[in-house]
């Protein structure tokens, strides 16, 4: 009886094996098909530059802009530390505010005019 | 991974970028292929492609040459497409997707070709198991390599293969039984 069972379990197995790899063989066609019906044009080797060397130039400017920013936020906690630790008169305090206050400006002016340069040279 | 191909990723993790440009070149078109594959969609397919071109310029110094570099790339479409789909909507996805569906039957009728039913029933999976199904029996990648690619356990990658696999038998009996 157990015998009979078993052999039920095990042709009902082979069964859906043999199904599965029809399947497999289903899908394998189908995905090849959509290869074959839709071709792919890849763009030649100039485009694929371009967007590399703009890409790059991007990520340098975001690190440029990212490292600024630490530096000119670095600069206003350690003068407000020296001046507090110090006891530095006021004058100082506000001159390196200014000073912090310019130089972004200072540095996005002559970035601006480096990026219209370069764009003006492609 | 030939020694030429060695050779150019050594060369773009170092920086050159000539050798990335061709690297991404080489690899743009079985990229796209593969997620046309998997997003059914081939407007999308297209945007996902260059996103994940720009993604892996980004990332390039990070590849350690522990996988593939074709299946870096595919991870990291992978996942972009992942996050795609968990942007948007459930309406819009499928709206989408019956979109890209209709885009591929309209080049099908173009071509004169037959459409494979298994393409229909493939189109009806959820998208995380149809990208489990196409890594294992298209693409041929094994159970770890696919949780890596997918991030994962492997445990969830062989379930879902397994359901896509008993879901596409499901549709495909139905319909041969229909067509009896």
């Amino acid at each position: 009886m157990t015998r009979k069972k078993n052999d039920r379990r095990m042709s009902a197995r082979k069964a859906t094996d043999a199904t599965d790899r029809d399947v497999e063989q289903e899908l394998q066609s189908g995905l090849e098909w959509i290869e074959r019906v839709y071709p792919i044009d890849t763009p030649d080797l100039e485009w694929f530059q371009h967007i590399v060397r703009v890409e790059k130039r991007r990520q340098q400017r975001i690190r440029f802009r990212d490292l600024g920013f630490f530096w000119l936020v670095a600069f206003a906690v350690l003068s407000l530390y020296l001046i507090m630790v110090y006891r530095l008169p006021l004058n100082y305090f506000i001159l390196i505010q200014i000073l912090v206050a310019v130089l972004p400006i200072l540095v996005s002016i002559r970035l601006v005019r480096r990026v219209g340069d370069e764009t003006h040279g492609q | 991974m030939n020694a030429r191909e060695e050779q150019l990723i050594e060369r773009a993790v170092k920086g050159d970028l000539e050798s990335l440009s061709i690297l991404l070149k080489e690899h743009y078109t079985f990229l796209f292929k593969y997620l046309i594959k998997v997003t059914m969609n081939p407007a999308l397919a297209e945007d996902l492609t260059q996103e994940t071109m720009i993604r892996c310029i980004e990332r390039i110094g990070t590849y350690n040459g522990k996988s593939r570099f074709s299946s870096w790339l595919i991870s990291i479409g992978t996942n972009l497409y992942i996050d795609e789909l968990r942007r948007k909507k459930r309406e819009r996805r499928l709206w989408e997707q019956q979109r890209g569906l209709r885009q591929i039957h309209w080049q099908a009728a173009r071509l004169d070709e037959d459409w494979p039913p298994v393409l229909d029933a493939l189109g009806q999976l959820p998208s995380a198991i149809r990208v489990s199904v196409i890594l294992k029996h298209y693409y041929g990648y094994s159970y770890p390599e696919i949780a890596q690619m997918t991030g994962v356990p492997e445990g969830t990658v062989k379930s879902r293969v397994h359901h896509g696999l008993k879901r596409l038998r499901e549709e495909l009996t139905a319909d041969d039984t229909e067509k009896e």
